[in-house]
């Protein structure tokens, strides 16, 4: 009775102790702690992944992060928040997965159908941003987008994603990757001109808007 | 090619909204349970926060300062030709301008 009333207590304090008393309860033994990490930082690590890896695998991906954090926990040094090491870790997993995938060809590489072909006529005939913000809400636009992403290279969809897409800074690219700043500015700036170019293919020419037009 | 550009600037912040657009996030209770199990099946990773690592890492931080401040320093009073022995006897004229100046006549 004691001792659950007890356990009671210590489980109320760690909740309450900063990420780094967390982390050295876990490493003296004490699993349960490891759950009070995943409380807090579950939500910006699913965020994370969400934005890299296809949404029937991402709970995959997330899973297999939160692992490996556990199983590096030894490893972390503290000089930065526990969240950015977390993400670190999220970032590594992601490009995991897209370098098997790219390896064992997996990827199943999908078409731009009618569907797309539409919704990129519709941005393109917009006028006002308002109704352009209406349109990115269609399913269409995020499909465009994977169809060209997968036409990248692993390393080339990573540096794009993280770059462009989500918009960290080269320096902090780099630091989520572990690669140097100049390899990040490199891929970043070759991965982006290759993604506008397949983009570009999409477009319809002059010629077929004639057409279209007459 | 300004037309088509144009149209590629539309489509890409089209894409670039959608891709920024919040998933909802669908973390369930089984999915940590599922993860926190698997973590209990692991070996139990032992070891302590390396303290040392931390100041180790913010040693080399200021040592780089440190030196860089001390080569800009030699190199100002190499440039400037001014010396320690002269900022000390400097000092003693405006700590005891008398004794100095008597100290300066005796050794004349």
């Amino acid at each position: 009775m004691i001792s659950k009333a007890n356990d009671r207590d210590m489980g109320q304090d760690i909740s309450q102790l900063q990420d780094i008393e967390i982390i050295r309860r876990v490493l003296d033994g004490n699993l349960d702690a490891f759950e009070v990490i995943m409380d807090r930082y579950q939500d910006q690590v699913f965020r994370l992944v969400s934005k890299h890896i296809p949404h029937d695998r991402r709970k995959e991906v997330a899973h297999d992060a939160f692992v490996q954090a556990y199983t590096s926990l030894s490893t972390y040094t503290a000089t930065g928040p526990l969240a950015h090491w977390l993400s670190k870790i999220a970032v590594r997993c992601c490009y995991d997965y897209w370098r098997e995938s790219h390896r064992s060809a997996e990827m199943t590489i999908s078409s731009i159908t009618e569907d797309h072909q539409t919704w990129l006529d519709h941005v393109l005939l917009e006028e006002s941003s308002d109704a352009h913000k209406r349109e990115t809400a269609h399913r269409e636009a995020k499909e465009i987008l994977d169809w060209a992403l997968a036409r990248l290279t692993p390393e080339e969809r990573m540096v794009v994603t993280l770059t462009h897409l989500d918009g960290f800074p080269v320096k902090e690219a780099a630091d989520l990757l572990g690669w140097s700043v100049i390899k990040v500015k490199v891929q970043a700036h070759r991965s982006r001109q290759k993604l506008r170019q397949l983009i570009s293919t999409l477009l319809p020419d002059e010629g077929k808007r004639h057409e279209k037009a007459k | 090619m300004k037309k088509l550009n144009e149209q590629l600037q539309k489509v890409e912040a089209a894409l670039l909204a959608a891709h920024r657009r919040e998933d909802e996030a669908q973390i369930s209770q089984e999915w940590r349970a599922e993860v926190m199990s698997h973590i209990r099946r692991l070996r139990p990773v032992r070891g302590v926060i390396e303290e040392a690592a931390i100041f180790d890492r913010l040693l080399w931080r200021f040592a780089a300062a440190a030196g860089l401040t001390a080569a800009a320093v030699c190199l100002y009073f190499l440039f400037t030709g001014s010396g320690l022995e002269t900022d000390i006897e400097k000092l003693k004229f405006i700590w005891d301008p008398i004794g100095f100046l008597a100290a300066q006549a005796l050794i004349s």
